[in-house]
């Protein structure tokens, strides 16, 4: 039996006479990797954001784990972004001036504490152990990506929001991406993930589709493009690594 | 190091150039607030010294003393009589805080060259250096036959530089040579100035003493609170202020403690400014950075303690240079202007830091603000 984490209940976001998002509903069941794809300009942005505490709704409900967001304060929307949402994005956002194991040890730093071993493990998930010193000038885009994703892995968040998350990244780096999305959606991760590339969203258990702000479809993906276990990961050091972790 | 001390070393580090130029705004800031206050630990001093170059503003001089005058049952009434004090008395008078000058003199009316005139004994080294406005032509006298005559009593004596002349007075008499010629543009032009001992002897009054005028800076304690303890150390002589100069002195110490007071806050506010500027910029220019650590779910009051961390960084920073430069600059104003060697006031570390800190913390509180305002959504799609 499903459990929704996620329900969002007809959220309408305008900015003025613009309806980024208009009456959506949405829900996104626990361990269900959900794309959410959809032309530019369609809200699929505006949609992660409200997901993640980034924005507020000009009206309507979401739920998180069955408690409603949009009416939180300032200071507890905080609190639910360090402690229940992981971020990946486009762009990676690190901070500059600090290496890739003080990029992740900065979740953790907002979270709670920071903990330097446990952020060296998360970065050995995803492959970059040899990299943590580095600057971000210093790694690939694809190397930045994976720090962005031990970044948001860090605090073990109940969902990770992902936006286009390969968007900026050569063919083998998405792969390479796309592999560790896979891997945290087998060890049972919640996962939205945003995309306007159809590959990536054929990976996902099911697609929402928008347009102009509305919900114009949701369906399934197809079964052949899922890997259907650990043991058949493109990129095994990881898998084995989050495996033990988790 | 703690996590909190890694982010700041490293956002230093890499904006050591914008933060640079705002900690040398605050350092050159600094500076002048460590200068003025070095200085003015000392201005107050060595204005107040200055303006003891001007003469004595406390006289202190014997209470008179009523002789009555009478025979038998005739009463003729009082008559006042010539008082002095006794030299040892003044002593202790001398250490009394504050007093820098310490001039005793000893007035006779004696007859020189056959006329009446003004002798005073003083002591000649602390006068020279009290009365520095005095300008004698020829030299001062060195031996206790040797005397200065004031420019208006040469002429009326009729005297030449190198003149001996015969001083009486009542059975003594004495053999004086004019070395110089006083010029005060004061009633001293009308005396006749030797060694206070020798006048002593002359008059038959050892160890005694007519007058002293007293030198006291008034730039640690009221020049009343010298007074008042000359008064009670030496209870059978008048001490009194001479007001004009109090005064004068007064005036001019607080003018120059105003215009300290007046560039240093001035100073300070255009520092404070840039570092509130360049902190704006920095808050901009750091827009997508601190959108990412919010969305991370940094809390209003982390993002406040990093950024007021590095806000406090640059004042310290400045504040310390500045407080080295500060006291550098003092120590040479205080050669070329004072003539005279600063020593650093201890308090002016502390104090030019502590001011550094808060107004660099005041100029971070409308940028931190600014920061605090930042909405992460739309930073993050790089608005």
């Amino acid at each position: 039996m499903t459990e929704s984490i996620v329900q969002a209940i007809h959220l309408c976001r305008f900015y003025g006479e613009l309806r980024a998002l208009d009456e959506v509903d949405f829900h996104v069941e626990r361990g269900e990797w959900v794309a959410v794809m959809g032309p530019s300009g369609s809200g699929k942005t505006t949609l992660l954001n409200i997901l993640g505490g980034l924005d507020r709704p000009t009206s309507g409900a979401l739920l998180v784990e069955g408690k409603e967001i949009t009416g939180l304060s300032a200071a507890d929307l905080a609190r639910f972004r360090r402690e229940t949402v992981g971020l990946v994005f486009q762009q990676f956002h690190l901070v500059p001036y600090l290496t890739a194991l003080e990029n992740v040890m900065l979740a953790q730093y907002f979270h709670s504490m920071a903990d330097e071993a446990e952020a060296q493990v998360a970065l050995e998930a995803v492959g970059l152990g040899e990299r943590q010193d580095h600057l971000p000038a210093q790694l690939s885009g694809g190397e930045q990506q994976r720090v962005c994703i031990a970044r948001a892995l860090i605090n073990q968040p109940r969902i990770i929001l992902a936006d286009e998350p390969t968007g900026n990244l050569d063919s083998a780096n998405e792969e390479i991406v796309l592999d560790i999305l896979e891997s945290l959606r087998a060890l049972g991760h919640t996962l939205v993930v945003v995309t306007h590339d159809a590959s990536v969203g054929g990976l996902a258990d099911r697609i929402v589709t928008l347009d102009h702000g509305r919900v114009v479809r949701a369906e399934g993906t197809v079964p052949t493009l899922k890997l259907d276990s650990p043991s058949e990961s493109r990129y095994p050091p990881l898998r084995s690594t989050i495996a033990q972790r988790v | 190091m703690h996590f909190a001390g890694r982010i700041l070393s490293g956002s230093l580090r890499h904006q050591r150039a914008r933060l640079g130029v705002a900690a040398l705004a605050m350092a050159l800031g600094s500076a002048l607030v460590s200068g003025l206050l070095n200085l003015s630990g000392d201005v107050g001093g060595q204005v107040g010294r200055e303006l003891r170059a001007y003469g004595a503003n406390l006289l202190i001089r014997p209470r008179e003393q009523s002789l009555p005058v009478g025979s038998g049952t005739l009463d003729f009434g009082v008559v006042a009589a010539a008082a002095t004090i006794q030299a040892p008395e003044l002593e202790s008078a001398k250490r009394v805080s504050g007093v820098v000058g310490f001039v005793p003199y000893l007035y006779a009316v004696v007859e020189a060259a056959g006329s009446p005139a003004v002798l005073a004994g003083v002591d000649l080294a602390a006068a020279r250096t009290l009365n520095s406005w005095w300008q004698v032509r020829g030299r001062w006298p060195e031996a206790g036959d040797e005397v200065i005559i004031g420019v208006r009593a040469a002429a009326a004596l009729g005297l030449r530089p190198g003149d001996t002349l015969a001083v009486r007075y009542g059975g003594q008499s004495l053999d004086m040579r004019a070395v110089g010629f006083l010029e005060t543009g004061g009633p001293e032009e009308d005396q006749l100035f030797a060694d206070l001992p020798a006048v002593q002897l002359l008059t038959g009054q050892p160890d005694r003493v007519g007058l002293v005028m007293v030198s006291a800076l008034t730039s640690d304690r009221p020049l009343e609170a010298v007074a008042g303890e000359l008064r009670t150390l030496l209870p059978n002589a008048e001490v009194r202020t001479l007001a004009q100069f109090a005064r004068a002195e007064a005036t001019v110490l607080a003018k120059v403690r105003l215009l300290v007071g007046l560039v240093g806050t001035l100073v300070l506010l255009a520092g404070a400014l840039t570092v509130a500027g360049t902190l704006n910029t920095i808050v901009i220019e750091r827009r997508a950075e601190i959108g990412l650590m919010k969305a991370l779910g940094a809390a209003d009051r982390s993002l406040a303690r990093l950024f007021l961390a590095e806000a406090l960084s640059v004042g310290a920073a400045g504040g310390m240079v500045g407080y080295l430069a500060g006291l550098a600059l003092a120590i040479a104003i205080g050669q070329e202007v004072f003539e005279a060697t600063i020593v650093p006031v201890a308090w002016a570390l502390p104090a030019t830091l502590m001011i550094g800190l808060v107004v660099t913390l005041a100029a971070g509180i409308a940028p931190m603000r600014q920061a605090m305002r930042v909405d992460p959504a739309r930073t993050l799609r790089g608005e």
